[in-house]
């Protein structure tokens, strides 16, 4: 076992296991489910951090479409004062080209924890965690667009087709579970504009894909067996198992590895069902949550977050929520802000709240890097007259846990909440900054792809030891 | 000096490389070239370590390399320096001991510095003698033979001729052989071994299928996808014709030189091939490749939008044809091979110089022909009624133009299809529909051929240069569109280019005002379009600043001529039935000539900061003087530099990619970077060898044929010990390793396993079949059907937002970039789908329905399955364990009350045998 102590031993061979086992192929897969190993490692994966990481997992909670900075996290109060009146400074393209007049926010901010952060009527929940957060006003994209912005915050190029920085964490680290996937998505219901592209292993293997689980029902697509009753699988597979052993009289590798993975595939049949019952939970943490919140949305969300520490208790090492779909539209408020706001708000507050607090209550949250990040922002002038559009020049994010100093503020926008100015973060920074807590150094995590060693930061990024502990 | 079990230095110490200083300079090019390379503007100390010149040069301290003397060589000093800060690299791992033992010993030897491998012309090879002369089939045998004589290696046995047969047909066709194949091949082999391996090899690469399977191979080097992807997954339309053009190519064996013109100018080419099945212009489809690209729907910036749309051609053109990775040098001169930025611009220029349309094929000029017998007509019958017709006035010569910015002439302009084929001169009379009319000035009309010509013809392109683009037209079903820098994405979603696409359905004269001011100073052309029953004409383009109707340039009076109307009508009845027998054309997505155009250097790759320009031509790398055209694109005479026999790397990266497709690895291991960053070739000498033949005749068919028919491909994949503990990588190819079947070749299996497989060829694809789990925008409304119709992978729908999660957890390539080299990947959710997908359970049921009626005995039942799903007889233990499964799983079965519990037990057993690795692991 590594010093660390959470990386699991080599994978037994198939043989070693068979010769531990008398039963043939069902026995020896119950066996593993209650403890022997096998281990998903990362396939050609380093699977040995750089240095002692900080944290051990990610919830990344993708707030689709852009929640507005002004409204949230980075009050603006010149705002209030030129409501109303022509933007004054220089515009830059947008995405619908309907830019109308400096906007004000239409909620109130009020001072939270001991550190005192400033945080807006949409998130009362959240402002309870406040000394948690450490809240970066000066995030930055390259793109006004959707997909690119989404292709850019998840794999660093704004293009499809490079890898998630869930895959990458899978393939830097390996797993931690022998059961469940390494990277996993929690779909709410909205897929993020740019599809499924964005939770991609790329030119990594698909190993490290995300593994989409739906927050309801069974969960995982392929996991329940089609057969009425386990026992016919079990017949079936270990018929399998002979039929293999007998043909394959010689040793090869790939297909030790394939049955390896065939034995963990039966597992997953379990324990994707078994990490859905949450009914098991009590009371308290139901309510805390939101799981029986009047408002639908909420429970689904409550459902992921709550399922959210279920995975990372299990070991899995990347966990993405999206939201769910809320009357009207994501977090992309281009008219009607105030509404849509609201309401997204109220999916994602309760939940998130609870999930910090179960974290830290659970002693996971200085292990779980827990991070709160959108595409873009929103403009502080107006879109048509109610609503805002896209903003990539500056806006706020959070993350908490795992190594990062809660209660503090890094950087800035100038007065009108437009532009990142003081310490502008960009995407490949964030990126750079999660992979160090994991115990990856992004310049050192590459692959050798079409000519060139292809990194998660590209050749971008820097460590932001600024917010570290 | 010898270096120990260094498994790169292994084919360097058996003389097989081209030398040390291939491996050198990898390690450089890996190490070192970033601060010390190509790229003049972050070199480090202006030191270069890419050039003989650099390399010899002298600092304060000495010289970097002093052939023959390592002790005094800085270069050897800077990378073992104890002082990390002073030591090379300053960042990253260290060099290894046995990286700088290879240093030293380079050193030491001379320090010979030779052109890169890849780019020196290739080279006619004479086959090596060998020892063991009984061994090799073809001359390629020699050189693995060879390799491994020298390292003292045995080659593996061969393999079975029963997994030799299985393996040849997954190879070249995805699909294994059916029991009669398999019987036949075993009688014939028993008589002649070489005979039947030819046979079925012929009969292999004589199959329609095998265009299916090895045109899969290419559709992952041009990224082919069938939507666009992005926010709403728009579709790319017509983009399935370029795949059967793939499938055609590979079937017909087109020669690959001719393969790739048709590709960059198949649209050029003076002798365009005829689809003898179709009569269609089969030169053209090929073309549509430039377009396969995703795209996004409203770039705020849309030039930079244009400039990636250009960067991801140039990056698949420059991968998948050359190896090269020209892309890298869109921002900086290539940091590790010498492909200067001005190469990048120099062939951005050709697709500057190109546009994007979807052509208007005529099944054997059948449309054209049905036209010329209408206008023979029309002359005969209806000209008379208006020849009479007194002439106008007119005081404008050429009217149709764009008044602020250039001459109008109409040569200038670009027609497409059928319908625009001159203009109308100012004051001629003429028959639209069922009216005669006389105009004051000079026309473009759609419907003078007639209503059912279809086409589009667009402008020369321009700078816009006013708030407002003004039209004064008439039509019906028609439309005008303006393209700026080259964008078409506002065919689905107007936001941002709201104005751009205008339909014209009013035929009486009226003006159209398009609303460009937002983009002033960007490159535009017009497109006019008539693409159905319809037309259009135009009198007059000009700009102004405001919307309102401008002041043309000539009035524009029409009349309607007197005539003899009834006997208009008459000869008109004549003329419909005519016309109503012109077909539509075929359309296709494809590539046309533009105004001819350099494209500025951006420096730092931004669009905003524009540097020189730069001519057309071919990367310098290749070494090919490729001739400027100021009249065309030029993209005929680039086609013909890359499909050149004396191109260093056309030859060498096909050669290698069927190789790495039939062997599992290639010869270079980075199929798609031949540059100093990929990996040199295990065996340069047999590249060459491969590459010279493959240039003879370009046929990749006989290149198939050479390798599969070798002894080489013919063997086992269970090494020889002592071969697999010296050589364990097997990089001397001592045996062939065991592959996985790729992604469709699983599907398709499954398909021919069950005999559930379609073998219909060609069309529209089948629409995916979509999940609870495949969600977000753009998802089509329906969902495709769960066994596709039992049609082959290639035939099913490519939608970037929707891509098979079967497909996927097999490693099919994101459709994004050139991927010569799909990851295999060996994971749970494989598995996962085979034990639980309900497509993988359906067939097994159709499997066993079939198997019900086809065999009554369960051994015989039991032996069709092993020989449809794994080519061979199962053991008696297999008989035993198959039968007693049997026996249990259907009083299971029955004690559940299911119906039919014998036919559910035979699904479940073959279930059980498509689950066995066997199954998708081909030793």
């Amino acid at each position: 076992m590594h010093p660390c102590g959470r990386h699991l031993d080599a994978p037994l061979s198939r043989r070693d296991m068979l010769a531990r086992s008398a039963g043939g192929f069902g026995s020896v897969a119950l066996a593993s489910l209650f403890g022997n190993s096998i281990v998903q490692a990362g396939t050609g994966g380093i699977t040995l951090p750089h240095h002692v990481p900080r944290a051990r997992s990610v919830i990344f909670l993708y707030m689709d479409g852009g929640p507005s900075q002004m409204d949230t996290f980075d009050p603006k109060p010149r705002l209030i004062k030129e409501h109303g009146n022509p933007f004054p400074m220089q515009i830059e393209a947008t995405q619908f080209d309907d830019n109308g007049m400096t906007l004000q926010s239409p909620w109130k901010f009020s001072h939270h924890g001991e550190c005192g952060h400033q945080i807006s009527e949409l998130f009362p929940h959240v402002a309870t965690c406040a000394d948690e957060l450490c809240i970066v006003r000066s995030m930055t994209s390259k793109f006004s667009e959707h997909t690119n912005a989404n292709y850019f915050l998840h794999t660093g190029l704004g293009l499809a087709g490079r890898p998630s920085m869930g895959a990458w964490a899978s393939y830097g680290l390996g797993s931690e579970t022998r059961d469940l996937p390494s990277f996993v998505v929690l779909n709410g219901g909205l897929t993020p504009p740019g599809g499924l592209d964005c939770f991609s292993s790329g030119f990594l293997p698909a190993t490290h894909q995300g593994s989409v689980l739906k927050p309801d029902g069974y969960g995982m697509a392929h996991v329940t067996p089609a057969e009425v009753r386990a026992s016919l699988q079990e017949r079936k597979l270990e018929l399998t198992g002979r039929l293999d052993d007998v043909a394959s009289g010689q040793q090869d590798q790939a297909i030790e590895a394939a049955i390896a993975n065939q034995e963990m595939a039966f597992r997953m049949q379990w324990a994707v069902p078994e990490l859905m019952q949450i009914e098991g939970e009590s009371k308290l943490t139901r309510d805390l949550y939101g799981l029986d919140a009047s408002y639908e949305p909420t429970k689904i969300f409550g459902r992921q977050c709550l399922l959210a520490r279920r995975l990372v208790e299990r070991g899995v090492r990347f966990v993405e929520l999206t939201c769910p779909a809320v009357n009207g539209d994501r977090w992309d408020q281009h008219n009607n802000l105030r509404e849509g706001h609201e309401n997204n708000a109220r999916a994602v507050d309760q939940p998130i709240a609870g999930l910090l607090k179960d974290l830290r209550a659970r002693g996971l949250l200085d292990e779980t890097l827990v991070v709160w990040a959108a595409e873009f922002g929103r403009t502080p002038f107006a879109q048509g007259s109610d609503g805002r559009d896209h903003n990539p020049f500056g806006y706020s994010i959070w993350l908490a846990g795992g190594g990062v100093q809660g209660g503090m503020t890094y950087g800035s926008t100038d007065e009108f909440g437009y532009r990142a100015e003081e310490n502008p973060l960009e995407v490949h920074d964030l990126h750079a900054t999660m992979l160090h807590l994991l115990g990856l150094d992004h310049t050192r995590l590459s692959v050798p792809v079409g000519g060139r060693d292809m990194r998660l930061t590209d050749v971008h990024g820097h460590v932001v030891s600024d917010i570290l502990i | 000096m010898l270096i120990l079990p260094n498994i790169l230095a292994l084919p360097l110490m058996l003389g097989l490389s081209n030398g040390e200083a291939a491996e050198v300079r990898s390690l450089l090019a890996s190490k070192c070239f970033a601060c010390h390379g190509p790229d003049a503007e972050t070199r480090e100390a202006g030191l270069r370590l890419d050039t003989l010149d650099g390399q010899r040069s002298r600092s304060r301290s000495g010289s970097i390399i002093m052939p023959g003397d390592p002790e005094a060589s800085l270069l050897l000093k800077r990378v073992q320096h104890e002082d990390p800060d002073r030591r090379m690299p300053p960042e990253g791992v260290p060099l290894t001991p046995d990286e700088i033992a290879l240093l030293t010993s380079w050193i030491e030897s001379g320090a010979d510095w030779p052109t890169h491998w890849a780019w020196e012309p290739v080279k006619e090879i004479e086959v090596p003698e060998i020892e063991g002369t009984e061994w090799p089939r073809d001359d390629l045998d020699h050189f693995i033979l060879a390799g491994l004589e020298a390292a003292n290696l045995q080659p593996a046995d061969d393999t079975s001729p029963s997994n030799w047969l299985r393996r040849v047909h997954f190879d070249l066709i995805g699909l294994p052989p059916d029991e009669s194949v398999q019987d036949d091949f075993m009688d014939s082999f028993r008589e002649d071994p070489d005979q039947a391996r030819k046979m079925i090899v012929d009969e292999l690469l004589a199959s329609d299928h095998f265009g299916e399977h090895w045109g899969r191979h290419w559709l992952d080097l041009v990224r082919y996808a069938e939507t666009c992807g992005h926010e709403f997954d728009y579709p790319i339309p017509h983009a399935w014709r370029y795949r059967d053009w793939v499938i055609r190519a590979f079937n017909a064996d087109v020669p690959y030189d001719r393969f790739l013109v048709e590709h960059v100018a198949g649209d050029l080419v003076a002798d365009p091939r005829i689809d003898p099945a179709t009569s269609l212009n089969d030169s053209l489809p090929g073309t549509g490749f430039w377009f396969l690209a995703q795209g996004t729907h409203a770039p705020v910036d849309v030039r930079q939008d244009e400039a990636d749309r250009i960067a991801n051609q140039i990056g698949v053109f420059g991968k998948a044809f050359s190896g090269m990775t020209i892309d890298c040098a869109r921002c900086h001169d290539h940091k590790f091979d010498p492909i200067p930025t001005q190469d990048y611009y120099a062939l951005s220029g050709y697709l500057q110089s190109s546009r994007r349309r979807n052509a208007y094929l005529d099944p054997g000029g059948e449309i054209e022909e049905r036209l010329r017998q209408l206008a023979e007509q029309k002359q005969i019958l209806t000209a008379p009624l208006y020849s009479a017709a007194a002439p106008m006035d007119h005081s404008i010569e050429n009217d149709v133009m764009l008044v602020e910015s250039f001459e109008s002439d109409i040569d200038d302009w670009f027609p497409d299809g059928q319908a625009f084929d001159e203009t109308i001169p100012a004051g001629h009379a003429y028959l639209q529909d069922d009216r005669i009319l006389q105009a004051s000035s000079g026309l473009i009309h759609s419907g003078m051929r007639s209503s059912r010509a279809q086409g589009t013809i667009r402008s020369p392109s321009f700078k816009i240069n006013g708030d407002y683009l003004h039209h004064r037209v008439k039509g019906r079903a028609s439309r005008i569109r303006v393209i700026i820098d080259g964008f078409i994405m506002n065919e689905y979603n107007p936001l941002l280019f709201e104005d751009c696409l205008k339909n014209v359905d009013n035929e009486e004269w009226h003006h159209i005002a398009q609303k460009v001011g937002k983009y002033q100073g960007h490159t535009a052309w017009i497109e006019y379009s008539d693409d159905g029953d319809g037309w259009i004409a135009i009198d007059e383009i000009r700009f102004s600043d405001d919307a309102g109707e401008p002041v043309w340039t000539g009035p524009l009076e029409e009349l309607e001529p007197a005539h003899d109307q009834e006997q208009l009508e008459a000869y008109l009845q004549t003329l419909n039935e005519m016309e109503s027998s012109i077909a539509s054309p075929i359309r296709v997505l494809a590539i046309m000539d533009g105004t001819p155009e350099d494209e500025y250097v951006f420096i730092r790759g931004d669009h905003k900061q524009v540097g020189p320009r730069i001519t057309r031509s071919a990367p310098s790398i290749w070494g090919m003087p490729t001739p400027s055209s100021p009249d065309s694109s030029g993209r005929l005479e680039l086609a013909k530099s890359l499909a050149s026999p004396d191109n260093p790397l056309t030859s060498r990266v096909m050669a290698n990619r069927i190789w790495h497709h039939l062997m599992g690895k290639g010869i270079v291991t980075t199929v798609d970077d031949f540059g100093a960053m990929g990996q040199p070739p295990t065996h340069p000498e047999l590249l060459d060898h491969l590459a010279t033949r493959f240039q003879s005749d370009w046929s990749m068919k006989n290149m198939i044929r050479d390798v599969v028919l070798s002894r080489t491909y013919g063997m086992s994949s269970q090494p020889d010990a002592g071969s697999a503990s010296a050589d364990p990588a097997n990089e001397l190819w001592h045996h062939r390793p065991t592959r996985r079947l790729n992604a469709e070749a699983v599907r398709d299996a499954i398909l021919t396993t069950s005999g559930t497989l379609n073998t219909e060829t060609g069309g529209p694809p089948v629409a995916v079949h979509l999940t609870g789990f495949m969600t977000g925008r753009g998802r089509p409304g329906a969902s495709g059907p769960l066994d596709g119709n039992g049609r082959r992978t290639i035939y099913q729908e490519v939608r970037r937002n929707f891509l098979s999660p079967l497909l996927l957890a097999f490693d099919f390539p994101l459709p994004s970039e050139t991927a010569g080299k799909r990851s295999i990947s060996n994971v749970p959710a494989q598995s996962l789908i085979l034990m639980n997908d309900p497509f993988v359970h359906d067939q097994c049921h159709k499997w066993a329905r079939t198997l019900q009626e086809e065999h009554d005995d369960p051994e015989d039942r039991v032996m069709a399955m092993y020989r449809m799903a794994l080519a061979r007889y199962p053991s008696e233990q297999e008989q035993e364990l198959a039968l007693d499964f049997i026996k249990e799983q259907s009083q299971a079965h029955r004690q559940l009350d299911h119906e039919e519990p014998e036919l559910a037990a035979w699904a479940d057993l073959g279930h059980a045998i498509i689950n066995v690795k066997e199954f998708i692991y081909i030793p």
